[in-house]
């Protein structure tokens, strides 16, 4: 029982993705006095490009055409790792915090690579900046990760969430809002939402996800799209589980389950809503403004770790 | 097992002599001379698994005329063959590699005088790891510097080698002079030449002795090892020699280095002070992240992974500090992992660095320059050895499943292991420098995306780029058999983690060390923090990648008709 | 137009500018006419940090004390005796007050 909820966690994870999305697209339509998408538009999208024929350039090679099948996939074995809405995931029992960040890290890694591929401008400046930026981000990152893990004495995901899940929620608060506006954040960088970079933009040069992947047409570039759309997600359920972690079901009751993914859904479109709020009410910053932004990331995991072994657990 | 070994170094004088009295005029003979190499590599591979799974000890005696000083005795515990076998494995590819390599010079230099630095070479670094006096130790220390310098300046005509083997020659007889200190003092102190004196034989050294011979020792061996700030003949020296010589002296060299500095830490001194540990964790957090940040400003492949060396020794020495830290607070099965974690990416290291050379030196057999920016395109021109180095990028990059992700994996493990103990300093310092570690692998990330990317990939940017062609079989299977290295060493992380065990178990002691450490297929850490499973990883990887290819290839698959109609590429 | 190994590092080095300290130089030849340029050369460099601040001032010390050092070797014989004769005389009142 325990295996099926954990692989359709997974499904969830791939059908979900999209529609936090769209939720972002239609709250900034909405406040700029637009009607916006209709939910079935994004998964409408997505279907188009996977029947789409695809265009590749002569100087590519197989690294092209390989990487958003690998892109993909360590989107779904990152999201194997992060527990939804039961408290166990699929690939917990071998796998951690730096699993998951290291999963993340391989998809990237080739995604970079490929744009490399076609000899393009825009891909090795996509390139480039991507690196440079999520280089930065990592320690911030990895840092709040482990102000967390030597709270609850863990380094397993669904470890610290049980820790927290089972605390009173006014220590876990004080000790780690730090944590999340660090964790916040990153999450603004890695899924390449406005302070950082505008997933809507036209304009080359002041891409950064999109300069990448402009070569990609097709079924290849619907998977690159969802597998940013699955680490968007990934992020925020695991800001949201952290942080909240209260009404996650631990037996297999379908009573107890339901509860627990209504709760989980109204979670994530809350902090969907966080994050389309920030894009509204924020400029995009000028690239070379990012590290100072990391940094205070970075500054506020460093408190959030000092903070607790000052005050004590 | 005696014979094996005693074989070994046998094969490696007569194959330098071989090479010596081969002449170099008969065309390619000399490079099949470094077959006697890999022969001989092999018999020191199955001579060191062998002690490492039967846990034994070899000794052997032989009187030298030298009575001063003591008899020449050779002798293979736990912690010296695991080092043989690092040397070996890497020398097994790296000769195999120069039997195709080595043709290049053919016409332009003399290959015999090659074939008998290199053999004499890998001898004497056998013969470093094996030493127990402290005579010979130096003796053979010092012969693995000269050759080196040789080799280092073997294209003497290019000035760029002379400035290097000069650079390299002073830095290392300084560190050989630190080097001598240290053991000078422990000798006074001691009254005798031979290793076993030292340690829980002896008496207890004084405050003062302990860490002026500690000192000394870190800097000498640091400056082989390439510790900033004393690294800086390492970027000079390693691109000027030949490539599968650079291989060996930035995979395996430095790591002796490693292997004496364990030995002064964990056998010669005694119990260790504290702030020893803290000291090694500075100098290792500095190099890590210094080392891959010149790295990224580099543009020739071969300096470039030079700066790559310093920032993984960096990563070793984490793994070290950690180990020394727990010793000094006794804490022994603790400790008996940080040092897992350290020798497991010393391993890895001669793994994926050596690849990465040999890749580098098959580029520029070919191409003719190793300069980035001159390069291009190649993989549609060598797609063997693009494969190849991309294996090595991965796996230097730390990602998942390859076996670079499993020992840096150890290392954050034991670097947060501090959690459970140690003073708030400690508590608060070992996290940091987890998040520095993680930020230094994602720029190696970073610097491997570009070295990849702008060698192989895109389009060819010089006339050399666009001439070349694919390497000869030899230099294929050489860099082969390490790409197959790096993934059996990530799929065999389990048994390579029990191994270990047992050879930090002769270091500290402890009783049943190995089972702490590993579960089934499990890595677990002392401390309850987490666990991992490396042959997990690798099935999910591969599963999940296949699976999603297939799906979609099938899935959404447009008919054959249709797509030769419209005359695309797909 | 490829992207440059440089030029992908571009970022990093501006981020790091404290460490690398870089520098550029840009040459322009042209023929006297300022719009039309026949030659242009770029040089970029990161500063070496270590080998300016440690190990460049001590080599260069070593080498002014060893040039010092240089004039006691004048080539004449007679005072490389006195030498001899100077280092004898010392080494006995050595021992004597020694005893």
């Amino acid at each position: 029982m325990n295996l099926i909820l954990s692989i359709a966690q997974i499904v969830l994870v791939l059908i979900l993705a999209p529609s936090v999305s769209w939720w972002i697209k239609k709250i900034k339509a909405l406040s700029q006095n637009r009607i916006g998408p209709t939910i079935l538009q994004v998964y409408a999208d997505l279907g188009k490009l996977f029947q789409k024929g695809m265009v590749i350039s002569d100087q590519a090679s197989w690294i092209f055409r390989a990487m958003p099948y690998i892109l993909f996939s360590s989107a779904l074995m990152a999201a194997s790792l992060v527990p939804l809405f039961f408290k166990s995931s699929l690939l917990g029992f071998s796998g951690d915090l730096i699993l998951f960040v290291y999963f993340l890290a391989l998809g990237r890694f080739f995604l970079t690579l490929a744009a490399l591929d076609t000899g393009t401008t825009f891909g090795g400046m996509g390139s480039s900046r991507e690196m440079a930026l999520s280089s930065l981000a990592e320690p911030a990152l990895l840092l709040s990760f482990f102000a967390l893990a030597y709270r609850a004495g863990t380094l397993s995901i669904e470890g610290i969430v049980l820790h927290f899940s089972l605390e009173a929620p006014f220590p876990i608060l004080f000790f780690t809002s730090m944590a999340f506006g660090s964790m916040l954040i990153v999450t603004f960088v890695e899924s390449g939402r406005i302070p950082v970079d505008n997933p809507a933009t036209h304009l080359e040069l002041t891409m950064i996800h999109e300069a990448m992947i402009l070569e990609y047409s097709g079924r290849c570039l619907a998977l690159i799209e969802w597998a940013h759309q699955i680490k968007q997600f990934l992020f925020l359920s695991l800001l949201v589980n952290i942080f909240s972690p209260w009404g996650l079901a631990d037996s297999t009751m379908g009573i107890h389950l339901l509860f627990s993914f209504l709760f989980f859904l109204s979670k994530i479109f809350g902090l969907a809503f966080v994050i389309g709020w920030v894009e509204i009410h924020t400029a995009k910053l000028r690239l070379f403004r990012v590290p100072d932004l990391l940094a205070i990331a970075f500054v506020f995991a460093v408190i959030s770790l000092l903070g607790q072994l000052m005050i004590g657990r | 097992m005696e014979l094996l070994f005693i074989f070994q170094l046998l094969l490696y004088v007569f194959g330098g002599f071989l090479s010596l009295f081969v002449s170099a005029e008969k065309k390619n003979l000399n490079s099949w001379t470094h077959l006697v190499a890999a022969l001989a590599a092999g018999c020191g591979l199955a001579s060191s698994i062998m002690v490492l799974f039967r846990n034994a000890h070899l000794s052997f005696c032989f009187p030298s005329g030298i009575t001063l000083f003591g008899p020449l005795e050779l002798a293979m515990d736990p912690l010296s063959a695991f080092f043989v076998f690092v040397i070996s494995f890497l020398s097994l590819a790296a000769s195999i590699f120069a039997v195709g390599y080595s043709r290049e010079y053919q016409e332009k230099k003399n290959v015999s005088l090659l074939g008998f630095l290199y053999h004499f070479f890998i001898l004497s670094m056998v013969l470093v790891v094996t030493a127990k006096n402290i005579f010979y130790f130096l003796i053979f220390w010092e012969l693995m510097s000269i050759t080196s310098y040789f080799l280092v300046v073997y294209e003497h005509e290019k000035p760029a080698a002379r400035k290097a083997g000069l650079i390299y020659f002073v830095m290392t007889h300084i560190g050989t002079a630190f080097i001598t200190a240290a053991f000078i003092l422990l000798y006074v102190h001691s009254g005798s030449f031979h290793f076993d004196s030292f340690g829980a034989n002896a008496s207890p050294l004084n405050f003062a002795w302990k860490n002026a011979i500690f000192l000394c020792a870190l800097i000498g061996f640091g400056t082989k090892a390439g510790i900033i700030p004393l690294h800086i003949w390492l970027p000079e020296a390693h691109p000027q020699a030949p490539s599968h010589v650079s291989a060996l002296m930035s995979g395996v060299m430095i790591k002796t280095a490693i292997y004496g500095l364990l030995r002064f830490l964990f056998n010669f001194l005694g119990t260790p002070f504290p702030w020893w540990g803290g000291l090694i964790l500075v100098f290792a957090a500095l190099s890590t992240i210094l080392g891959v940040l010149y790295a990224l400003m580099e543009h020739d492949l071969k300096r470039l992974l030079a700066f790559h060396s310093i920032e993984n020794i960096g990563i070793i020495l984490l793994g070290i500090g950690m180990a020394v830290f727990f010793n000094a607070t006794n804490q022994p099965i603790f400790a008996s992992f940080a040092l897992i974690a350290a020798l497991y990416h010393t391993m890895n290291h001669a793994a994926f660095k050596g690849l990465l050379f040999l890749g580098a030196g098959a580029v520029i057999s070919k191409a003719h320059t190793g300069n980035m920016e001159e390069l291009g395109g190649l993989i549609k021109k060598m797609p063997w050895t693009a494969v190849c180095f991309l294996i090595g990028a991965v796996a230097i990059s730390a990602l998942p499943p390859l076996n670079g992700f499993v020992s840096e994996w150890l290392t954050f493990v034991s670097l947060l292991m501090g959690f459970k103990n140690g003073s708030a300093g400690i508590r608060l310092l070992t996290p940091v420098l987890a998040a520095l570690l993680g930020f230094a692998s994602a720029l190696v990330a970073t610097c491997f995306v570009k070295v990849f990317g702008i060698t192989f990939l895109g389009t060819a940017r010089s006339e050399h780029a666009r001439q070349s062609s694919e390497v000869d079989f030899s230099m294929k299977l050489g860099m082969g058999m390490l790409a197959a290295c790096c993934i059996i060493f990530a799929l065999s992380a389990p048994v390579i983690t029990f191994l270990l065990g047992k050879v930090t178990q002769a270091l500290f002691g402890s009783e049943a060390l190995p089972l702490h450490f590993v579960r089934t297929t499990f890595l677990m850490d002392p401390a309850a923090l987490s666990q991992l499973n490396p042959m997990w990883v690798f099935v999910v990887v591969a599963v999940t990648i296949v699976c999603v290819w297939a799906d979609t290839g099938f899935v959404w698959q447009r008919k054959r008709s249709d797509r030769a109609e419209l005359g695309l590429r797909f | 137009m490829q992207y440059t190994a440089t030029g992908y590092s571009k970022p990093l080095r501006r981020i790091f500018s404290f460490l690398y300290q870089p520098a550029r130089r840009v040459e322009v030849e042209d023929d006297g006419l300022e719009v039309l340029r026949t030659a242009k050369r770029f040089e970029s460099k990161v500063h070496p940090f270590f080998e300016e601040t440690f190990y460049k001032p001590l080599s260069r010390l070593i080498l002014s004390v060893s040039q010092k050092v240089k004039a006691i070797q004048t080539g004449h014989i007679q005072l490389y005796l006195s030498y001899i004769f100077v280092t004898l005389v010392l080494l006995l009142i050595f021992l004597r007050i020694s005893r």
